[in-house]
């Protein structure tokens, strides 16, 4: 579990270029569940993802890591980047071996672990974010961007971090690349206590893979809790440059409509944010409605 | 972090220095490193000073930062003084013992060449560096060097070069810092080990650099090219240079003091 208690974080501390990107914030990431973390372009996530592994030292406040302070020494900050794996945004940019097995074994490597438990991690990593044994022996820079990507995360991945942190992991990838991407990330928790928190600007894809959502605004957090609960924040999400899922705001609209006509309409609609479950919703409806005779559609 | 190093060390302001026209300040840059030479005893080196305090006021750069520039030649300072004190023989034995003897010449020209340092440092730096774009000194190069493609010298693409490199440096300090940072996050280790280690250590941030350096390189140029890039010949620029009032006045100025230097240097030669 990873705690912030009061931290705040300044860039650039003491220069003309003084500017505060976190502001006392306090929150927990639970372990085993995903927690997605969303806010407008310049909130502070990226800040906050590289506070939880001690890339950065708060400038006050303490980040806990299982209860112990995270930045206490050297020692404890490096051991810290093995627990805490961060995927930054567009990490492709970070390859750099000849191969992609060397370059996803780099972390393993660096870990001090024996050979066959970096061959067994690499082909665990590489299988699970789907890169295939050819790849595998290709240069990274041959790769297309979104096999870099996969690239990259398994490089992450390959060091089996008890808390996987994902900076924007779908940015820039086309519809089927982003489910295949994020739908196999969410795996990674499966069967274990690890934790996941991915960080993006894609409402939708928080809603469908999140079980706690984080939203900042400002260096600061506006809300926190489960989907329903953030997302019943309608008016603050709004004012602070978020929206909700547009499935959730088409089934608002319908059941206003509907309720406007006197057409019957479940009020838990409003907390439909896949289309999957909306999907199911309404399929039921439709059937049930065609079953008492086929009247009017809402 | 990388960041902290503050590149070219150009301070924004608004100052008649400021103002100057960049060609007009690396020409009295070049009058001002004459005049210094041009002083030889301690009553001109009096003239040189003031026209450098004068400097420093107007551009408001603040004495710390000249103090500070002046540390990296600390070292060579020390050195000349001791290098005259105990090695320049003359007439007027100051003191002496063992086998040194120290004359009163030794101490006032170590005074004089340490001055010199100082002055030199400190009013190009104020004239120059601290108060001058990149962008307006790589301008001015350009223009000042044009002669030169008159005879061949691809002065524009030089220029061109050295304004592209200036604009980049900050992309890649905060390309580096990221990848590091991505290093970081998989466990590289920069600080401890030896030498060997350290070096090695650096191949997963370098090689990265190059790659995207290259393929941003690629990018502006066809940038460039799409918006019709074609060198220096016949290309009308943004910011047109032109002499105001000022420079002229300014560059008068340092002529007057020129003549002053000279004149205190021949009249009172006398007075140390
Ligand atoms: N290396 C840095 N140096 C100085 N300021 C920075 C640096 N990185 C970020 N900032 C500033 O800190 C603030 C928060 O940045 P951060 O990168 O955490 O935002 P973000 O929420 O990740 O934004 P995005 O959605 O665009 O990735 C921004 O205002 C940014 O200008
Ligand atoms: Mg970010």
């Amino acid at each position: 579990m990873i705690e912030f208690s009061n931290v705040s974080y300044v860039y650039g501390k003491h220069t003309p270029f003084e500017r505060a990107a976190v502001n006392n914030v306090s929150f927990k990431i639970e372990d085993g569940l995903v927690t997605g973390i969303i806010g407008h372009t310049g909130s502070g996530k990226s800040t906050v993802a590289q506070l939880m592994n001690a890339l950065l030292t708060p400038t006050s406040g303490k980040v806990l890591l299982d209860g112990a302070d995270i930045n206490a020494s050297r020692e404890i900050s490096y051991k810290t980047r093995f627990k805490v794996g961060i995927v930054f945004q567009y990490p492709e940019y970070q390859l750099f071996e000849e191969t992609v097995e060397k370059d996803i074994a780099y972390g393993p490597t660096n870990m001090g672990l024996d050979e066959t438990e970096i061959k067994r991690r690499v082909e665990m990593a590489a299988d699970f974010v789907g890169i295939s044994k050819e790849i595998l022996k290709s240069s990274p820079f041959e790769l297309s961007g979104g096999q870099k990507r996969r690239a990259a995360i398994a490089g992450v991945i390959a060091m089996e971090p008890k808390i996987l942190v994902l900076d924007e992991p779908a940015a820039g990838l086309d519809p089927r690349g982003r489910s295949e991407i994020l739908g196999r990330l969410t795996k990674y928790r499966q069967g274990s206590d690890k934790s996941i928190v991915i960080i993006s600007h894609s409402m939708e894809d928080v809603a469908e893979y999140s079980d706690r959502i984080l939203a900042m605004n400002d260096g600061g957090i506006l809300c926190s809790g489960t989907p329903s609960e953030v997302f019943s924040h309608y008016d603050e999400l709004c004012r602070s440059g978020l929206a909700l899922p547009q499935i959730t705001n088409i089934m608002n609209l319908v059941m206003k409509k509907c309720k406007e006509r006197g057409i019957p309409f479940d009020n838990s609609a409003a907390s439909f944010f896949t289309v999957d479950d909306a999907y199911k919703y309404l399929a039921q409806r439709l059937e049930l409605k065609s079953e008492e005779g086929g009247n009017t559609v809402c | 972090m990388l960041k902290d190093i503050t590149l070219g060390q150009y301070f924004p302001g608004n100052s008649v220095i400021h103002k100057l026209d960049p060609r007009i300040k690396i020409i009295l840059t070049i009058f001002y490193i004459v005049i210094v030479f041009s002083a030889k005893s301690l009553a001109s080196f009096g003239v040189v000073a003031i026209l450098t305090l004068a400097l420093i006021f107007v551009s408001k750069i603040s004495f710390v930062t000249i103090l500070k520039s002046l540390k990296p030649i600390l070292f060579i300072m020390i050195f000349t003084a001791v290098m005259n004190i105990f090695w320049t023989s003359g007439e007027n034995v100051l003191f002496s013992f063992w086998k040194i003897t120290v004359y009163s010449e030794g101490v006032r020209f170590a005074i004089l060449m340490v001055l010199r340092l100082v002055l030199l440092i400190s009013g190009t730096f104020v004239i120059l560096t601290y108060t001058t774009s990149p962008v307006a000194l790589t301008d001015a190069i350009e223009r000042l060097t044009k002669p030169l493609s008159k005879i061949g010298v691809p002065t524009h693409e030089f220029a061109m070069m050295m304004s592209i490199a200036l604009r980049f440096i900050p992309t890649l300090i905060e390309e580096t810092d990221k990848i590091m940072c991505a290093q970081k996050a998989r466990g590289a280790d920069f600080e401890t080990g030896g030498l060997i280690h350290r070096a090695k250590a650096l191949v997963p941030i370098l090689i990265p650099l190059f790659i995207s350096s290259f393929r941003r390189a690629d990018e502006l140029a066809a940038a460039m090219e799409c918006r019709l890039y074609h060198g220096g010949d016949g290309r009308t620029r943004l910011k047109v240079l032109k002499l105001e009032a000022r420079d002229y006045i300014v560059s008068l100025i340092f002529i007057a003091i020129l003549a002053a230097v000279i004149l205190v240097n021949t009249q009172f030669e006398a007075l140390i």
